[in-house]
């Protein structure tokens, strides 16, 4: 015998959809609880067999360093370091002084005097400023530079460099830190600054 | 009964296995793709600024003396023997080992500065200006450790 596949009129499931809810055949209530469980459950099984999934896109992204605000700081407190471990070579006895926020350009805006560490880095040995570096000026005026010194145990000193900028209103700090020996606080019995 | 729509565990696991395919070729594509310098897309200046950093910190290791012309600087070590020499050339910075074998390290370059101070000739300071005004400019000093062997 041959079957034939009847389409229902169009007409005919419009009034089905229509069917009120009285005439819809009813599911049991226990039916609709089971659903439910399976579904949370579902939920958690799919969370925990996509971190695997996000974990592979994550080492696939490479770190973009799309902050070049920080970078340049990074830049300027790379730039105090090495400038302090320059002056240890010279004078072992070196230790920086500890300083408040100061900005690292010159400007007429800020009221405290340029770092001594930014002092002579322009082409005619004194600090940037907008008329003798504009694009070097623009582009680290926003920074300042903090020198933080502690004497830990062993005759040992420890500087910090923060370099501070604002950022949507927030006060961002790079900071880089130095161990410091002092061998002549051994010999003489008092270090100098 | 298998209701409509339901799958089989041998189903779901199918699944499971072609999305997590999928998935690592995507990001093995991605890896690839951001890995590749030649990716005019990948231009990001922080990147060759690290080459630059990571490169002069490790010659200053050596280095005892930094000889400074107008758009170049050369370093020597504690026996004046070359180490490397950096220059900028035609709107690129390059590198020339103590073999004179160049390197290009960086190219879009608008100018360059080097200097030592008086006071303080054993730091090296290198200012870059990139010729896009949109990157930032590179500006850090760099210690010349091979006068003094403890500051490592």
């Amino acid at each position: 015998m041959k079957k034939i596949r009847v389409k229902a009129p169009v007409r005919d499931i419009i009034v089905c959809m229509k069917m009120s809810p009285k005439n819809r055949p009813v599911r049991s209530q226990p039916r609709c609880g089971t659903s439910l469980m399976e579904l949370l459950l579902a939920l958690a099984v799919l969370s925990a067999a996509m971190y695997p999934v996000v974990f592979i896109f994550r080492i696939g992204n490479p770190p973009k360093q799309t902050n070049q605000q920080e970078y340049t700081a990074t830049l300027l407190a790379h730039h105090v370091i090495e400038t302090i471990v320059a002056r240890r070579a010279i004078n072992p006895s070196y230790l920086p002084a500890m300083s408040d926020p100061e900005p690292v350009v010159e400007s007429a805006e800020h009221v405290e005097p340029v770092s001594q560490y930014f002092r002579s880095i322009s082409s005619d040995d004194s600090s940037i400023t907008e008329t003798n570096d504009p694009q070097l000026f623009w582009t680290l005026k926003p920074y300042k530079c903090q020198i933080d010194t502690y004497y830990l145990d062993g005759n040992l000193f420890k500087a910090i460099v923060y370099i501070t900028y604002q950022r949507e209103g927030r006060t961002m700090k790079v900071f880089f830190e130095r161990l410091l020996p002092q061998k002549a606080l051994e010999v003489n019995g008092e270090g100098e600054e | 009964m298998k209701r409509r729509g339901e799958l089989s565990f041998e189903g779901i696991l199918g699944v499971a296995f072609i999305s997590l395919i999928l998935a690592t070729v995507i990001a093995v594509a991605q890896f690839y793709k951001a890995r590749n310098p030649a990716d005019p897309e990948n231009h990001d200046i922080t990147a060759s600024y690290n080459i630059i950093l990571t490169t002069l910190r490790e010659d200053v290791q050596i280095a005892a003396v930094a000889e400074i012309a107008s758009d170049s600087f050369t370093l020597y070590n504690s026996q004046s023997d070359l180490i490397s020499r950096y220059a900028f050339i035609g709107g690129n910075l390059h590198r020339f080992d103590k073999n004179e074998k160049g390197e290009i390290l960086l190219k879009g370059v608008e100018s360059v500065f080097f200097k030592t101070g008086e006071d303080l000739p054993n730091l090296l300071t290198v200012k870059i200006m990139p010729a896009d005004r949109m990157d930032i400019p590179f500006f850090t000093s760099f210690a010349l450790r091979g006068i003094n062997h403890d500051l490592n």
